[in-house]
């Protein structure tokens, strides 16, 4: 038949190639290939842009975005440590991150910190760094943030025996900003009434985004914008949800909710909207690497930040504006950022009316039996009030 | 016009079977290890010395955690929307509904048209569940249907800081061997269940009236300490374990007098263990074009006359739409031009 031709979005594929070939894909073996270096960071509160400047290639570190065993991590970590930090561990101690050469965390949880711990312990990576952020905003925040930076940057410098100059971390900033800008407009095409992507693609496409250099990933994402935007394809659901908590890797959880009519238009999750949130302001009168300072310890916040309005606050316009029906919070156990603050969040949103759905998964989780039928009662339940 | 209501728990299957808007029989047997088996096994059962078959139900809804595992079923709703369905038909006043199952206790808000509007559930842990309860009852060699008297014929209950199934257990062979008697242990375990209970009820909002549903329900020690720590007599119905499946057949009632097309939504197909599989068609946007028939590769869509040429899926095709069509995301990968594409109304949606 003439009329025969894919409609699907075929530069989705390429996106999830990289995460199922992670950490052996394409773009970053060819890096490493030409001796490029790789560090790995922890936390979105480490300035992605310093590192690339200094010629080196960020990726983020995660863990199995399945369920796995968690043997040797749970033999180096307590009880009370998040399953999230215990795959990660898992990982390193099973060498599938040998090939990095530097670690960068943030003191950002207690799960992040002692999972830097173990692994400048036991993971022989060369390089380390921690910063130490701050959990305010105020003025002196800002200014040690400000310093945290500069410290990592000459850390950097000493290291790998170079300068970064103004100049690569000017065109660094423009990379990833742009960056962010592309994920903002893929953000924007799921605010239709009928998205032509759906939630589980998006994260094919977020976790791909820390696991290649941005230089390719833009470009990437600019034809799948380009393809998206030219197709017909429509994703539909019997509802519209935001999910938001702890971090998610998983994009078969996604789909779990999607494959039930919860249609996942946005989130606010550490590894998506926290992730590519703000852009760094340029035009601001600082001097760069404050720019960056400024824009890390500004971002979309993490749980972890206080006052926690600030992250409120942003997520109800992120409910508004993509209209959503309802919102599913999703807790790692031992979270204990994010599970201090549900309640407050659930008052928020109720305030707004928009109801929310708490889900206590482990990192990894596809959905059991119990989460099904949660997430099955909500949109029946969800549905039931749009009547 | 027959309909039934399944509701596949884990520990107990439960069946209503009605007939214009009466129940006309229940049953209720053990969930057996293989789901589709104790379906066909409960359904028989109900079904039994009414002089009807299975053939003679129009519609059935699965509800319970084997829901997606009953073959005959039309359709599975969640058994959070069928308990508020089940005991607003009872009791219409009732708001707050604690339903104590076998592995897991749900507290749920509803409307007076018993639609669900808040829920919460215990986490992965059956401990203060049914099953903690059999096997408490196990250990103390009681019945399970005593262990309720019992409580509450206890002088000084033990008090029990755990319901950890494991702990619980260990901590009530350890209080045996004291002498402690089986009263006062099971009226320790009865309170830790409560405080339990409440706490969930609690993270929603208790509102008159309350009603407790499941099969702890059937437990007089329990509910008598429920209503004492609520501070609310609960409204009881005849069985509350059967409230479930007296939800699930509501719905199947609602489903068959077109309420439940919502919103002049037509829907087709059914859902079975591997996937859903419904086409709706919103009957208020579909201007009867029939440009949808025309190109659909399957043929499972056809212009209805009797109602202005007006979208349906074919009859014959309903019931095993998943063989014939390959849902919309491969369909439309292989036609440009499909049901959707052609559609001037965007009336016709896809499950798959």
């Amino acid at each position: 038949m003439a009329n025969v031709q894919d409609s699907g979005l075929s530069m989705l594929e390429r996106f999830r190639e990289v995460n199922r070939t992670f950490p052996r894909n394409r773009e970053l073996v060819e890096w490493r290939d030409r001796g490029g270096k790789v560090f790995g960071w922890l936390c979105t509160y480490v300035p992605e842009e310093v590192i690339h400047a200094a010629g080196v290639l960020p990726i983020r570190i995660v863990g199995y975005s399945q369920e796995t065993d968690l043997d040797d991590g749970n033999a180096y970590m307590y009880v009370n440590n998040c399953s999230f930090s215990r795959s990660c561990l898992q990982l390193g101690l099973r060498g599938e991150y040998d090939f990095l050469d530097g670690v960068v965390g943030g003191s950002t949880c207690d799960g992040a910190r002692r999972l830097f711990d173990l692994w400048r312990q036991y993971v022989r990576t060369p390089f380390h760094h921690v910063l130490t952020v701050p959990r305010k905003y105020t003025d002196r925040a800002h200014m040690l943030y400000h310093c945290e930076v500069l410290e990592f940057k000459q850390h950097l410098e000493e290291y790998l025996g170079l300068k970064i100059t103004e100049e690569a971390l000017y065109h660094s900033i423009l990379l990833y900003n742009e960056s962010r800008e592309l994920l903002r407009k893929l953000y924007d095409l799921r605010k239709q009434e009928k998205p032509p992507i759906s939630g589980a693609e998006t994260m094919e496409v977020l976790n791909a985004s820390f696991r290649m250099p941005k230089e390719v990933f833009n470009q990437w994402l600019a034809d799948l914008l380009d393809e998206a935007s030219r197709s017909e394809r429509k994703s539909s659901g019997r509802v519209r949800l935001m999910l938001v908590g702890s971090v998610l890797t998983n994009a078969d959880f996604v789909r779990f909710i999607e494959d039930q009519g919860g249609m996942v238009v946005t989130d606010e999750l550490c590894t998506s909207t926290r992730y590519w949130g703000d852009p760094v302001v340029l035009d601001s009168g600082l001097s760069l690497t404050e720019a960056i300072s400024r824009r890390y310890l500004n971002n979309f916040p993490c749980a972890r930040m206080f006052p926690s309005e600030e992250r409120f606050d942003r997520i109800i316009q992120a409910a508004l504006g993509f209209r959503v029906d309802g919102v599913v919070s999703q807790t790692i156990r031992y979270c204990v950022p994010y599970a201090h603050d549900l309640p407050l969040l659930e008052k928020r949103l109720r305030e707004c009316g928009i109801p929310m759905l708490a889900l206590d998964i482990e990192y990894g989780t596809s959905g059991s039996g119990q989460i099904k039928t949660r997430v099955q009662a909500f949109i029946e339940m969800l549905e039931a009030k749009r009547r | 016009m027959i309909v039934s209501g399944i509701d596949i728990g884990s520990r107990a299957a439960k069946v209503v079977v009605m007939k214009d808007g009466e129940v006309l029989s229940s049953a209720i047997t053990d969930t057996g290890p293989e789901s589709i088996k104790t379906a066909y096994t409960a359904i028989g059962l109900a079904l039994d010395g009414t002089g009807l078959r299975l053939e003679d139900i129009a519609y059935t809804v699965a509800t319970g955690y084997g829901r997606v595992l009953v073959p005959f079923a039309n359709e599975n709703i969640s058994e959070i929307s069928c308990h508020a369905k089940g005991i607003t038909w009872y009791f219409p006043s009732v708001r707050t509904i604690l339903d104590m199952g076998g592995q897991d206790c749900k507290a749920i808000n509803c409307d007076e048209k018993g639609t669900v509007t808040n829920f919460v559930m215990n986490d992965k842990c059956a401990g203060g569940t049914g099953r903690f309860l059999e096997l408490i009852a196990d250990v103390l060699n009681v019945r399970l249907q005593d262990i309720g008297e019992l409580s509450l014929a206890a002088g000084n209950g033990i008090p029990f800081n755990t319901v950890c199934a494991v702990f619980a257990k260990s901590e009530a062979i350890a209080y045996l061997r004291k002498g402690v008697s089986k009263g006062d242990i099971l009226a320790g375990l009865h309170d830790a269940i409560t405080v339990r209970a409440v706490n969930l009820l609690n993270r929603v909002s208790i509102q008159r009236e309350f009603s407790i549903t499941g099969g702890i329900a059937k437990n007089k020690g329990m509910v008598r300490r429920l209503a004492e720590k609520v501070g609310m007599e609960p409204l009881l119905c005849d069985d509350p374990q059967l409230v479930g499946a007296l939800g699930a057949a509501l719905f199947a009632q609602e489903r068959l007098e077109g309420k439940g097309a919502e919103m002049g939504k037509a829907q087709y197909g059914y859902s079975d263990g591997t996937g859903e599989y419904y086409i709706t068609i919103d009957m208020r946007l579909c201007d009867g074009c029939g440009k949808c028939a025309e190109v659909c590769p399957a043929q499972v869509l056809v212009a209805d006359s009797g109602r202005g040429g007006k979208a349906v899926v074919k009859e014959d095709a309903r019931k095993r739409l998943a063989l014939l069509c390959p849902g919309f995301a491969l369909c439309s990968r292989q036609h440009v031009v499909n049901c959707h594409s052609v559609c001037p109304t965007d009336a016709i949606e896809h499950s798959w």
